[in-house]
């Protein structure tokens, strides 16, 4: 099976706070890995490194992603080369249009890959689908980038960003956060037809209820900047029973 | 005398207020901050020239400043007379300048422990024409309250006076100025300047209500983690002219400025709310909010509101200012004489709601009740 | 404007900045009785229009300039300007400009025969001082509009001239308003009848190019009742290491239910990172609502001069009328601009709305200064402010002065401003999506001045996009 990303002994710090200490991690091709431990664990500092957030900075160890190592690739060469993130509070941006955003990014990533712009009408064509498909309002995407959206709507609009531009490595963080049952039931569908054999997901998540909906391939627990534990499902009842200690002396 | 015809050539002893004042030039109509208060008038006055006497001290729970004079202090404050007071070199106004050039015993109030103080201020004279400063110092760490309180009777009147307030490290000083003037001839400029350390915090309350023609000019600094909470009501009638005019300069990182103005004009009566707030190249991470509201009681009341922001640094937490000028909502206004209260009432009553955020952070019943009484008093 | 334009527009660091050299006809240096006399002379004007540029210039004679803008620069010399230059033939069609001249306007990408065909958009080319060309003014003369230079409509239509010129900027109304009185060279005249609708933007591509030239235009509009006119008004200008100045000054009359569109362009040289040989922009624009309902908005885009000093302002005296200021700002490099408006309400139940958006990158400084002014008459009157600051980096500076002044109970002021600077989180998530940094600035900055942008006519929009985007190029990180 082939290995999408591979951390190595990853260390990395947030202004002068050490949070990621030594982390070792590989996700696999197709495979679903769910990233689950404590607040302060330093599951989004990771997020964030693989994505290349300015805040955190990696002091040693590497990422290794389609075979090429990332440390210091800019954001949006990240993002190019599919490493897409869907954020658990998506920024408002007044006055940019998310329609025309979202076509921007698009064809950021067509001349990537060396094909042609697609012009408005095209891309209309192909947004009022997906819309049609996640069923959302047709009138969010004429409005300004998450502005005035309700926590649903921004969770939703990531979704349709993720599905838009065809990402192989997803890292979904905590998107299961604010949203009640219905619009959680929703965005996993969503993420579900997603699914396919050549895509990555990475789930951060406090909460056993959405790997109700999307079953994890692999289970890795963080805690104090380091992997505790890799395992399946079964790790996940395991923490709901005992909580996070019965790893500490793994 | 008139002030316009200081001779800057008699004053040599005090050479660098000579050279500032020299560089700055007399205040005309056209000088920013008195664009709107018709200075020059007031500047062209014959004024019997009055030296405020020193004289001895009576023991009493309050200070009293009779005409430019302290006659009365409690024994817990360390009073003297300050011959070259340290002076703001960096103050806007030319008469923060003339007024220390004219007062060769500036008083001095050191606040040396946790205290509320008030001080009470008679103006006596008529015809006449009274420089003189105070300066307080809070020592480091201490927690005081100040309670200003005018009573005027100077007819036909100019006085020039002022704050030079240093705030140490760590202190706090509440300053709540009660200015309510009933004589139309009284005229005073007042030019303070305030000096706030690392992490000092002072609160500003100034409520103008009256008929006179009165100017604060304000200089505040701010240094690292200093704050500053400036708000004024200001409550005009007949031909007032009451402005407050500051220039809030947050020096230091994390440097924070929140001020809010109300002001209620009626009849012919004018007001200036003249806010420059400014954030400095290294106050980074600053915090500066301005919010400014009128209400015209009638036409002919007149409201010049100027809230301005300086920011030369792009790492700001926070810089907003509004302004609204209007009259009572007519809703609201309908609303509740629906509900049966009179038309008069309900006008008090929105007004009041309309101070209500000022009122209710410095907490004090007592002006409140002051304002009702002015507001009520009708001719 | 097609892309290969826009390309061109971005692609480069000023390319405006370019320099023709034609045989110019051009008077000595200095300002006296005598050089007023010259200027008349030259352009034949009658003995009227004389008398009043000299009673202009000893007013102007008596008055001090101005210094209370936040602005800063070394004084000017007003006697070692020259204020006269002209091509020195006069020309009768388009072959018959001088192929440098056309070269130029290529250079700009606005060549003149292209124009012609461009959305019906007429163009009365102003290089220097005197008009080159007009076209379209036939069509427009049916419909009896006129349309055409200040000079000829002082010999063609001196009524209307004696009657509405200095009539809403008085000759003496500020020094550089009486120093535009007494020198102006040409400019731009509009009349537009009772109850038509001018069917085509009308628009003036001012160029200065003439050394130590200053530019004194001067622009008359008047829509009579019931009328409609877009005027649209674009400039750039050569690099050059000394500072020009320029002084000019637009007058705007709107009676009964009339309705002036006025949108800039502003993209004259800004000067180097130290402000060195850019244009000094010191211009006078007033519009009168003098009737009922009649409306005048100013939409205007600054991105040149090393110092602007420029207030677009309404006066609102017919009742109803209603009052609108557009603006984006930016400087950067080491240009200072002071700009806003003066909305004054007189007219019962008058409107005005004030958008303003200042961006300041590099050493820029850019001061929001506007006045809202409510006389006891404006019964019912309305304004709306909203002034937004952007900071990129953190040498600059963005200042925001309000004057709000009410003498009318029910006249309702409201006044916002924040400042505020690229949120890194934004740039983050564009960035997280694929898009470059620079492209995701720009997204940012655009979206910032959208509310300003669509007020542009279409052509204009798009141009002003394009500029906004090589001006930010270089001045962000």
């Amino acid at each position: 099976m082939s290995t999408m990303m591979k951390i190595e002994n990853l260390h990395a710090k947030i202004g002068d706070k050490q949070i990621l200490k030594g982390i070792d991690l590989k996700m696999l091709k197709g495979k679903v890995h769910a990233i689950m431990g404590p607040n302060g664990a330093g599951k989004s500092t990771l997020s964030k490194a693989i994505v290349g957030h300015p805040d955190v900075e990696v002091t040693e160890g590497k990422i290794i992603y389609k075979g090429k190592d990332i440390t210091n690739w800019e954001p949006e060469e990240r993002a190019l080369e599919g490493i897409f993130m869907a954020f658990q509070h998506p920024v408002e941006i007044p006055g940019v249009n998310n329609a025309y955003f979202l076509r921007t990014a698009l064809n950021a990533k067509r001349k990537h890959l060396g094909l042609p712009p697609l012009n408005a009408a095209e891309f209309l064509r192909l947004l009022k689908e997906k819309i049609k498909e996640l069923g959302m309002r047709e009138e969010m995407i004429h409005r300004s980038l998450n502005e005035g959206f309700s926590g649903g709507e921004k969770k939703l609009n990531e979704i349709l960003q993720m599905e838009i531009l065809e990402p192989d490595f997803v890292i979904l963080d905590e998107i299961d956060s604010g949203l009640d049952i219905d619009a959680l039931k929703k965005v996993s569908e969503a993420i579900n037809k997603m699914r396919t054999p050549d895509r990555t997901f990475m789930i951060i998540t406090h909460y056993r209820k959405i790997l109700d909906y999307i079953e994890p391939d692999f289970v890795h627990v963080l805690k104090n900047g380091k992997v505790l534990k890799t395992g399946g499902i079964e790790i996940v009842d395991a923490l709901e029973k005992e909580g996070y200690k019965i790893f500490e002396e793994a | 005398m008139r002030v316009l015809d200081i001779n800057l050539e008699e004053y040599g002893a005090k050479k660098a207020l000579v050279q500032k004042l020299k560089s700055m030039g007399m205040p005309t109509p056209k000088t920013e901050h008195y664009r709107y208060f018709g200075i020059r008038p007031i500047l062209d006055k014959e004024y019997i020239p009055y030296t405020p006497p020193i004289e001895s001290i009576e023991e009493a729970d309050h200070i009293e400043i009779v005409d430019g004079t302290v006659t009365k202090a409690p024994k817990s404050i360390f009073v003297e007379f300050l011959t070259n007071p340290k002076v703001d070199d960096s103050h806007y106004d030319q008469i923060y300048y003339i007024n220390h050039l004219l007062v060769d015993k500036t008083i001095h109030f050191e606040l040396e422990k946790d205290m509320e103080l008030k001080i009470v201020q008679k103006f006596t004279k008529t015809g006449t024409f009274v420089p003189y400063r105070i300066k307080i110092s809070v020592h480091p760490g201490i927690n005081a309250k100040i309670e200003e309180e005018f009573i005027v009777y100077a007819e036909e009147s100019l006085y020039f006076y002022g704050y030079d307030i240093d705030l140490a490290k760590d202190s706090i000083l509440q300053l709540v100025q009660n200015r309510v003037t009933g004589l139309e001839s009284f005229a005073q400029i007042a030019s303070h300047s305030v000096r706030c350390n690392k992490n000092s915090e002072f609160r500003l309350f100034t409520f103008d209500f009256g008929v006179a023609k009165t100017l604060h000019n304000y200089h505040i600094t701010l240094k690292e983690n200093a704050a500053t909470n400036a708000s004024h009501v200001i409550f005009g009638k007949e031909r007032a002219k009451l402005g407050n005019t500051f220039h809030i300069e947050n020096r230091g990182k994390d440097s924070k400025t929140h001020q809010i103005s109300r002001n209620i004009l009626k009849d012919r009566a004018r007001g200036i709310f003249d806010g420059l707030l400014i954030v400095k190249n290294p106050a980074k991470y600053s915090a500066i909010y301005q919010d400014s509201k009128t209400i015209l009681l009638n036409d002919g009341a007149y409201m010049v509101s100027k809230p301005q922001m300086e920011i030369y640094t792009e790492y700001i937490s926070e810089a907003t200012h509004g302004s609204t000028t209007g009259q009572l909502d007519e809703e609201a206004l309908f609303y509740l004489r629906q509900r049966g209260i009179a038309k008069e009432q309900a006008k008090e009553m929105l007004v009041l709601s309309f101070l209500d955020e000022i009122f209710e952070k410095l907490g004090e019943e007592k002006i409140k009740k002051e304002f009702i009484e002015l507001y009520e008093e009708r001719e | 404007m097609g892309m290969e334009k826009v390309d061109k527009i971005i692609n480069s660091d000023y390319e405006l900045g370019f320099e023709v050299n034609i045989e110019e006809e051009k008077a000595p240096p200095g300002l006296s009785e005598d050089t007023i006399r010259f200027i008349s002379a030259k352009k034949k004007e009658p003995q009227w229009m004389l008398d009043l540029r000299l009673k202009a210039y000893h007013a102007w004679l008596k008055m001090e300039e101005p210094r209370w803008a936040k602005v800063t620069y070394p004084p000017i010399d007003y006697q070692s300007i020259s204020y006269w230059a002209a091509p020195k033939k006069a020309l009768e069609s388009l072959d018959e400009v001088d192929p440098e001249i056309l070269r130029a306007y290529e250079k700009l990408g606005i060549p003149l025969e292209e124009q012609k065909a461009l959305a019906g958009v007429a163009v009365d080319a102003v290089f220097d001082s005197v008009s080159v060309k007009t076209t379209f003014v036939e069509e427009l003369n049916k419909l009896g509009i006129i349309f055409c230079s200040i000079s000829e409509a002082i010999r063609d239509y001196p009524e209307l001239i004696k009657k509405y010129m200095f009539s809403v900027v008085p000759m003496t109304d500020n020094f550089f308003a009486a120093l535009n009185s007494a020198v102006f060279s040409d400019g731009t005249f509009v009349y537009i009848p009772k109850g038509v609708k001018c069917p085509m933007e009308l628009s003036t591509y001012f160029r200065i190019n003439a050394q130590n030239t200053g530019q004194f235009e001067r622009t008359l509009i008047i829509a009579d009742e019931g009328s409609y006119v877009s005027y649209n008004e674009g400039c750039s200008a050569p690099s050059r290491d000394e500072n020009q100045l320029h002084a000019a000054v637009v007058e705007l009359i709107a009676h009964k239910d009339a309705h002036i569109n006025y949108s800039t362009i502003q993209n004259w040289y800004p000067g180097d990172a130290e402000g060195r040989g850019g244009i000094y922009n010191f211009v006078t624009k007033r519009g009168l609502c003098e009737g009922e309902n009649s409306k005048i908005t100013w939409t205007q885009v600054e991105t040149g001069s090393v110092i602007t000093w420029k207030y677009p302002s309404c006066i609102l005296k017919g009742d109803n009328s209603v009052g609108e200021f557009y603006s984006v700002a930016i400087t950067r490099l080491a240009q200072q601009a002071d700009t806003g408006t003066k909305m004054i309400h007189i007219g019962k139940n008058t409107k005005s709305v004030i958008i303003s958006k200042g961006i300041s990158a590099q050493k820029g400084q850019n001061s929001y200064r506007g006045l809202v002014k409510m006389h006891e008459s404006a019964t019912g009157a309305k304004n709306y402010s909203e002034c937004d600051s952007l900071l990129i980096g953190d040498r600059c500076g963005a200042h925001t002065f309000p004057y709000l002044e009410s003498k009318c109970e029910s006249a309702q002021i409201e006044h916002e401003a924040t400042t505020s600077k690229i949120s890194e989180e934004q740039l983050f998530y564009l960035r997280q999506r694929g898009i470059k940094e620079e492209d995701a600035v720009s997204m940012i900055v655009h979206g910032f001045c959208k509310d300003v942008l669509s007020k542009l006519p279409m052509e204009f929009a798009v141009e002003a996009k394009a500029l906004l985007d090589l001006t930010l190029e270089g001045s962000v990180g």
